[in-house]
């Protein structure tokens, strides 16, 4: 079924929108979740959690990009999840790896009090990447939005594991250069 | 500090979900997973096809067409001159005795695996705005603006490096560890080095177990982001060792002082350090003369 098709299910509030959407999103959004959980139940929950956040946001909201809209959700719930079992160090996975590279792009002289505004932040970081060639920029994604590991990224992009991590370390280094620039103190 | 910096990498990653819709597409989507198995359904088409793939084989072999040539030319223009031999016979009969005083700085002592009295080298200072610039590991400092900008290291460099050394070891898997794992190696971690030249991180920690017969060994690299070094640490007998190395060995532990070898036609520097209890220490890189003395000196078994 087309993205359109899915959508148009929503706005008549037909429940079989959750069902198509669970049949063409379903792996797709559980793949995102299991990078940052890294554990079945979850994951599990946080895709079931996707097709309701979904089902109250649309409408009045039509996404353009159904796939993207739906994890973004997943992403966030995932990310909101993690962060509460913190102390419970269930799984294992690369959500904090990728944190502490990220933790490099941030100036040594800083406190969380002095972080700019969610919406400031999403906007630098939206600049930023668009800053970055192509290939640098997918890297970055792929690591940090979908948290894959570096294997896998450099599979995709038929790349060596080295060159992977070479072409993330030098986009950290200018993301905290672009930061510092920016003010982000 | 630490606890702070996690939740502003928490918030950059938040941030991520805001990206443009665009530049998420264009990196692609994830490999869909089986919900009840949490294994990958089916792989994706790469998405850099031949040349992503092959174009750098056929860069190289185009390159080294080109140099074969050029090398024949310039061959056949020599054979046709007979001053230009005699003039390159006489620079080979410069002695070592003729040393400038650059090469005279680049002579220093490398501590051996027994302490010496009095005898081993001053280790530089790590404060910052040191002319060394050399860096604790562990304070994970980032990259620095050192000027190193008339050394040129592609990043294709190291992994043409590390793929000789992985040759070397005998086509055995490594296993990838952390840097405290490699200092924790029996026999070898107490050479991994303590500090390294101001900018670079570690890169890649591989530990290569060879069996009983063969020892293992530990390869490490570092980066800057534009240019690397590796060391790879091996244990084995000592006359196996010295034929492996294939480069110049400095024994190491030894009264005397020793020379840098200077770098080759491609400008890396390579060359090994022999310890007294059999462990070989080869060294591939770019860094300056201080660095290398510097790094090497940190080194405390």
């Amino acid at each position: 079924m087309k993205d359109t098709e899915i959508l148009d299910l929503y706005w008549e509030r037909n429940e079989r929108a959750i069902a198509e959407s669970q049949s063409a999103y379903g792996n797709y959004c559980y793949s995102i979740a299991w990078h940052i959980l890294y554990d079945r139940e979850d994951s599990d929950e946080c895709v079931n959690d996707t097709w309701l956040r979904a089902w109250n946001s649309i409408p009045p909201n039509r996404p353009g990009k159904l796939a993207l809209f739906l994890g973004t959700i997943t992403r966030n719930l995932s990310i909101d999840r993690w962060k509460g079992r913190q102390t419970m160090k269930r799984g294992s996975g690369e959500m904090a790896l990728a944190l502490d590279e990220l933790a490099e792009c941030i100036p040594d002289v800083h406190s969380t009090e002095d972080m700019v505004e969610a919406a400031e932040l999403e906007r630098l970081m939206n600049d930023f990447l668009h800053t970055l060639p192509e290939k640098d920029c997918n890297t970055f994604l792929r690591r940090y939005w979908y948290v894959e590991e570096y294997g896998a990224i450099a599979k995709r992009y038929s790349m060596k594991l080295n060159t992977v991590k070479t072409s993330l370390f030098r986009t950290r280094s200018k993301l905290k250069s672009y930061l510092e620039k920016e003010g982000l103190i | 500090m630490k606890k702070d910096k996690r939740e502003s990498a928490l918030r950059i990653m938040e941030a991520l979900s805001g990206v443009d819709e665009e530049l998420l597409e264009r990196c692609g989507q994830p490999e869909p997973m089986d919900v009840c198995n949490g294994k990958k359904v089916s792989g994706e088409k790469k998405i850099y096809g031949f040349m992503g793939r092959y174009g750098g084989l056929c860069a190289a072999c185009l390159c080294l067409a080109v140099l074969g040539a050029a090398y024949f030319g310039i061959e056949q223009q020599q054979k046709g001159t007979s001053m230009d031999m005699a003039e390159s016979a006489q620079a080979e009969n410069m002695t070592e005795s003729m040393l400038t005083e650059e090469e005279t700085e680049a002579v220093w002592k490398i501590p051996g695996s027994q302490a010496e009295e009095g005898e081993s080298a001053e280790k530089p200072e790590s404060a910052a705005g040191e002319e060394t610039g050399m860096t604790e590991l562990s304070s994970q400092n980032s990259s620095s603006q050192d000027s190193m900008t008339d050394r040129v290291h592609p990043e294709e460099e190291i992994e043409m490096m590390q793929e000789e050394v992985y040759k070397q070891s005998e086509n055995v898997a490594g296993e990838e560890i952390s840097w405290e794992d490699a200092c924790a190696v029996e026999g070898l971690g107490k050479y991994v080095p303590d500090r390294v030249p101001d900018g670079y991180q570690l890169l890649s920690a591989i530990y290569y177990d060879m069996g009983t017969d063969g020892g293992s060994s530990i390869l490490l690299s570092w980066t800057d982001g534009e240019h690397s070094f590796l060391i790879k640490l091996t244990e084995a007998e000592t006359g196996n060792k010295m034929d492996a190395a294939e480069k110049p060995v400095i024994i190491a532990g030894e009264n005397r002082e020793c020379e840098i070898p200077k770098p080759g036609e491609d400008g890396i520097t390579r060359f090994a350090i022999l310890y007294e209890d059999g462990v070989l220490a080869e060294y591939e890189g770019c860094l300056a003369e201080s660095e290398i003395k510097g790094m090497f000196e940190s080194v405390n078994p």
